[in-house]
């Protein structure tokens, strides 16, 4: 009995196995390719708007305002692009671009995980034709083996497995189709998993934990591409790129990073998954990227809800204004909590230092928290004094901050001048001229500045004389700046109630795209000789890296970024904007 | 002036050949670009040489581009604009001459500290360089550059400042033993006055000695311009400057003989500069074994011509840092004597950093390094197989021959290499690395 049962039992046993031969139901026209993907995956890209950016081509809005602005007309313009695609169209018999949209017009994604030391990649191309699918997909095979000097190497698959024809191109890329799926990577393992994945009709991947679920159903839907990161997992990895993402989560510790970068940036590295996309339309290019399972740094952020800065009205010379958060008095309160001890010590010696600019007071108890945690600042064009403008000319910078307490204000102006008198005793051993300290008035308010006398005339006016600093306080808002021209600007602009309060909780810095394009125009020798001498390039060379981020400014009208942080959520943001129209909006 | 100490070269048979034109092309410039030295075979020793005098356009753009970065005052950014003139090919010569009369007239900008006014200075030494040497000694007699750095602003009736008068004798002019102390006295006592306002050489009369001055014996009221044409006048300086030149040319000790001969030829061609080098370039004495690879190259010297010889492509600024790394800082002479050169150059601390640099440009070929882009394959002329690498990189690199011994250690290591462009690599760097590239 046990003779037959037992060949019985195992010949059940091998029709519940997934068998080469079984027949295989197409993949269902509503399966989405994020489902392809299995749950080892620590890295997907999906190309959402991919198709429809290809099937327009270079009558996609975005496309041809690029290609109609001066950098698309210094590549060549839409002419170029025919061109260049002209051989890939030949190749493949038809238009490349339409019949790239055709293979993934229902999804395309990339996908990456560890296989023992080395990444595996597969890319899934779903389109909706099978038959024009494959035939596409035999025409580039055929094309690759010709190329590589073996005619109708591909003509036949390697092998069929899970429902699919799968060929072995040399030791680095397996290809396969199943149905309007093609999939393309370079290890064979990895392959089978989105494979098998195809074949289960119930099968959801990375789709079906909750992580990636929520992350994927927020995602812009007009994103041209989207990314998952599961970092939690690429930083436990002992190999590649693991070991430095373990060193970058290390960064919050770090006071420099907190001082110059704030919270939000710093937290950034911590993040146990981050989220990236790509927006490109007919007016805009976005890109934002977010991090979920941050380290809070909540110590940083007691003040963060307090009212914002003072945020002044835009002008027609404004380069660029930034709000952030800044809270150094918290920095230095918790910093024996937040730091490790070694680095303590290089806290105290700039503190100590800087207490004599404040008659000894110390600057962590006197200073610091009748100092706002929020900043301003504000880069503008100013005008010079004549036979004092700088051969090299940077805009103006200043900086925006509330005041508690009515002592903090007059402290700051004494150690302003104190900070002027100490640089001058250095200019003197050093032989160099004074910068002369003196006080004007705009309307009630003083002005406290430092500036050269004039440079002799015809001995050149160095970057030096961009230097003509100031501060002022008007109510409860103190300002610093760089050149007593853009102080004075904002002290009026301050008078005239010409400015308001910043909303509190994103930082934010808003760019004039003109105004840094006419920095770049201004300075473009200076540039190009830099790049001459820094990079080793040649002068016509440096030209076209000048003229071409020039001309790729101007495509621009403006840029805002922006970063917000909520509880252990941190999102970042960047947007340009090709028209001038949504100026008020960007701010 | 007597016969035979510069007798003209002529070459005969195989004498104009690639030791011979990589030789030129190093003392009379900073050493032959891949192809160099085949058209100048080809087109022999006469046409080389007038080419070589001849050139002297550098690139416009590269010259003038120093006025968008003077502005920035900052002095790596000045060096690394120097190293675009010294790699570019448009007047090899008369940076060759830059850099002999920068070591010449050693002013630093450690105490002059502005770039603008360094600048001025190298642009003096390019302009005169090769021109009147009395033209470019007046000049720089009253280059702003040179009155801070010897102290002319503190040079003033009543407590004369000797710097510049003592420099102008001792170390530019005339050599020690051929002034006194009183000279140096008197001299600085006609230069008092002598200062600057901003940027520019002013005269301050009220500081100025009016009174009678006796120098190297003659008296009169003399001021600045009657000292710089005494010490022009005095036998000891066309001397002074000839051995300057033979140093740099020819060989690091010329005999008295070729030293006085050259003097004879400067005072006889009324002070120009550029017909001196052309006689001393045309000799046979120049082109003597003597002469060849008989100097130590400094550190801008073996950079520059390195980067030069493998057609290699590097950020001028970093060819700058890699030159002081190696001890010689342009526009930062250690003193007013300049760098002692010589062996001096080849120190411990010095010597590792030349090893490495070159070391590491060797490996930059085949997009080894970030630093540098070289095509070595392209520099040494095509060699097409691993055992041909040896031969094509001394052929360009030691073109005067090396030792069989050292050959056979080259092509061990062509054929230990993983294939061609590692063999490039590892020969290259050995080459680069013997002591025999750095004789020039």
């Amino acid at each position: 009995m046990l003779k037959i049962l037992l060949p019985l039992a195992g010949l059940a046993l091998l029709a519940r196995a997934p068998s080469p031969w079984r027949v295989v139901e197409p993949l269902a026209p509503d399966r989405a390719v994020e489902t392809l993907f299995p749950e080892s995956t620590l890295l997907y890209v999906e190309g959402a708007g991919l198709s429809v950016l290809l099937g327009e081509g270079a009558a996609h809005p975005a496309v041809a305002r690029v290609l109609s602005s001066p950098i698309g007309a210094a590549l060549g313009g839409e002419a170029a692009l025919e061109a260049a695609l002209e051989p890939v169209d030949r190749a493949l018999g038809g238009d490349a671009l339409a019949t790239l949209a055709s293979l993934s017009s229902r999804g395309v994604a990339l996908g990456a995980t560890p296989r023992g030391k080395k990444p595996a990649f597969a890319l899934a191309m779903l389109g909706d034709d099978p038959a024009r699918t494959g035939a596409i997909l035999q025409a580039a095979l055929d094309l690759a083996a010709e190329k590589a000097g073996f005619p109708r190497a591909f003509e036949k698959p390697s092998e069929h497995t899970l429902g699919a024809q799968v060929w072995y191109v040399g030791d680095e890329l397996v290809v396969a189709r199943r149905d309007a799926l093609i999939v393309a990577g370079n290890e064979g393992g990895y392959v089978r998993d989105v494979l098998a994945l195809a074949a289960n009709a119930d099968g959801a991947g990375l789709a079906g934990t909750s992580g990636f679920r929520d992350a994927h159903d927020a995602r812009p839907r007009r994103a041209l591409l989207w990314a998952w990161a599961d970092v939690e997992g690429l930083r436990a990895l002992p190999f590649g790129n693991g070991k430095k993402l373990a060193a970058l989560a290390e960064v919050p510790a770090k006071p420099e990073v907190q001082l110059l970068l704030g919270t939000g940036v710093a937290a950034f590295p911590t993040a146990r998954t981050v989220t990236a996309s790509l927006e490109l339309d007919a007016d805009r290019f976005a890109f934002s990227l977010r991090g979920d399972g941050t380290d809070e740094m909540r110590l940083l952020r007691e003040r963060a809800g307090q009212e914002g800065a003072p945020l002044p009205a835009p002008t027609t010379d404004d380069v660029a204004t930034a709000v952030l958060h800044r809270d150094l008095a918290a920095v230095f309160e918790h910093r024996a909590k937040l730091f490790p001890a070694d680095v303590l010590p290089r806290l105290a010696k700039p503190m100590s230092e800087l207490a004599v600019l404040f008659g000894g007071r110390d600057l962590s108890e006197d200073i610091l928290p009748h100092v706002g945690p929020w900043i301003t600042l504000v880069a503008r064009d100013v005008a010079f004094d004549e036979g004092a403008v700088p051969e090299i000319r940077l805009p103006a910078l200043a900086g925006m901050f509330r005041l508690e307490g009515e002592e903090v204000g007059p402290r700051l102006t004494a150690a302003f001048q104190s900070l002027v008198a100490i640089s001058n005793i250095e200019r003197a051993q050093q032989a160099k001229e004074p910068l002369l300290l003196s006080l004007v008035h705009e309307g009630p308010v003083s002005v406290t500045r430092a500036a050269f006398l004039a440079p002799r005339q015809g001995e050149g006016v160095d970057m030096a004389y961009n230097l003509e600093p100031a501060c002022a306080q008007v109510g409860d808002v103190f300002v610093l700046g760089t050149h007593e021209a853009l102080v004075r600007g904002l002290v009026r602009q301050l008078l005239d109630g010409d400015v308001r309060r910043s909303p509190g909780g994103a930082e934010r810095v808003v760019l004039d795209a003109a105004a840094i394009a006419r920095g770049i125009a201004d300075n473009r020798e200076a540039l190009v000789m830099g790049t001459v001498l820094e990079e080793g390039k040649t002068y016509e060379e440096a030209e076209g890296d000048i003229d071409g981020l020039h001309a790729l400014v101007e495509l621009f009208s403006r840029g805002r970024i922006e970063l917000e942080q909520v509880e252990d959520e941190i999102a970042f943001s960047v947007e340009l904007s090709f028209d001038d129209h949504d100026r008020e909006r960007m701010r | 002036m007597r016969r035979g100490v510069f007798e003209s070269w002529r070459p005969k048979g195989g004498d104009w050949d690639r030791a011979a034109a990589t030789h030129l092309f190093r003392r009379a410039g900073f050493g032959p670009r891949p192809g160099e030295v085949e058209r100048a075979l080809a087109d022999g020793f006469e046409t080389t040489l007038e080419r070589v005098l001849a050139n002297t356009a550098h690139d416009r753009r590269l010259r003038r581009g120093a006025h968008a970065l003077l502005a920035a005052g900052d002095v790596e950014t000045l060096q690394g604009w120097w190293v675009s003139l010294l790699v570019d090919d448009g007047a090899q010569l008369t940076e060759r001459m830059c850099l002999l009369w920068h070591d010449h007239f050693a002013t630093s900008d450690a105490k002059v500290d502005d770039v603008r006014l360094m600048h001025r200075q190298n642009e003096i030494f390019r302009e005169l360089g090769l021109g009147d040497f009395r033209a470019m000694l007046h000049a720089l007699a009253k280059d702003p550059a040179m009155l801070v750095w010897l102290d002319g602003n503190a040079n003033k009736t009543g407590s004369p400042n000797e710097n510049f008068a003592r420099e102008i004798m001792e170390l530019f002019c005339l050599g020690i033993g051929n002034y006194t102390e009183r000279d140096v006295q008197e001299a600085a006592r006609a230069f008092t006055g002598w200062g600057t306002a901003g940027r520019s050489f002013e005269y301050h009369a009220e500081n100025h000695d009016a009174g009678g001055k006796e120098i190297f014996g003659r008296r009169g009221n003399f001021g600045g311009e009657d000292v710089v044409e005494l010490v022009l006048a005095h036998e000891a300086c066309p001397r002074h400057v000839a051995q300057k030149l033979l140093e740099e040319l020819v060989h690091p000790e010329p005999t008295g003989e070729e030293v006085q001969s050259l003097a004879r030829f400067l005072v006889s061609s009324d002070w120009e500069i550029g017909r001196a080098v052309e006689h001393v370039l045309r000799s046979a004495l120049f082109f003597s074994p003597r002469a060849r690879r008989s100097r130590i190259a400094g550190p801008v010297e073996i950079s520059v011509s390195t980067v030069r010889a493998l057609g290699a492509r590097v950020a001028p600024v970093r060819v700058a840092r890699t030159a002081e790394e190696g001890g010689q800082s342009l526009f930062r002479p250690p003193s007013v004597k300049g760098w002692d050169g010589g062996p001096s150059w080849i120190q411990a601390s010095s010597w590792i950093a030349r090893h490495n640099a070159l070391a590491a440009l060797a490996g930059a070929h085949g997009g080894g390094s970030d630093e540098a882009e070289v095509d070595l394959r392209a520099a040494f002329g095509g060699p097409e197989s691993v055992g041909e690498v040896p031969g094509a990189v001394t052929e360009h690199l030691l073109p005067d021959g090396v030792d069989g011994g050292y050959f056979d250690v080259l092509e061990r290591t062509a054929r230990a290499a993983g294939g061609m462009d590692e063999a490039l690599s590892l020969v290259t760097a050995l080459v680069l690395t013997s002591p025999e590239y750095h004789l020039i």
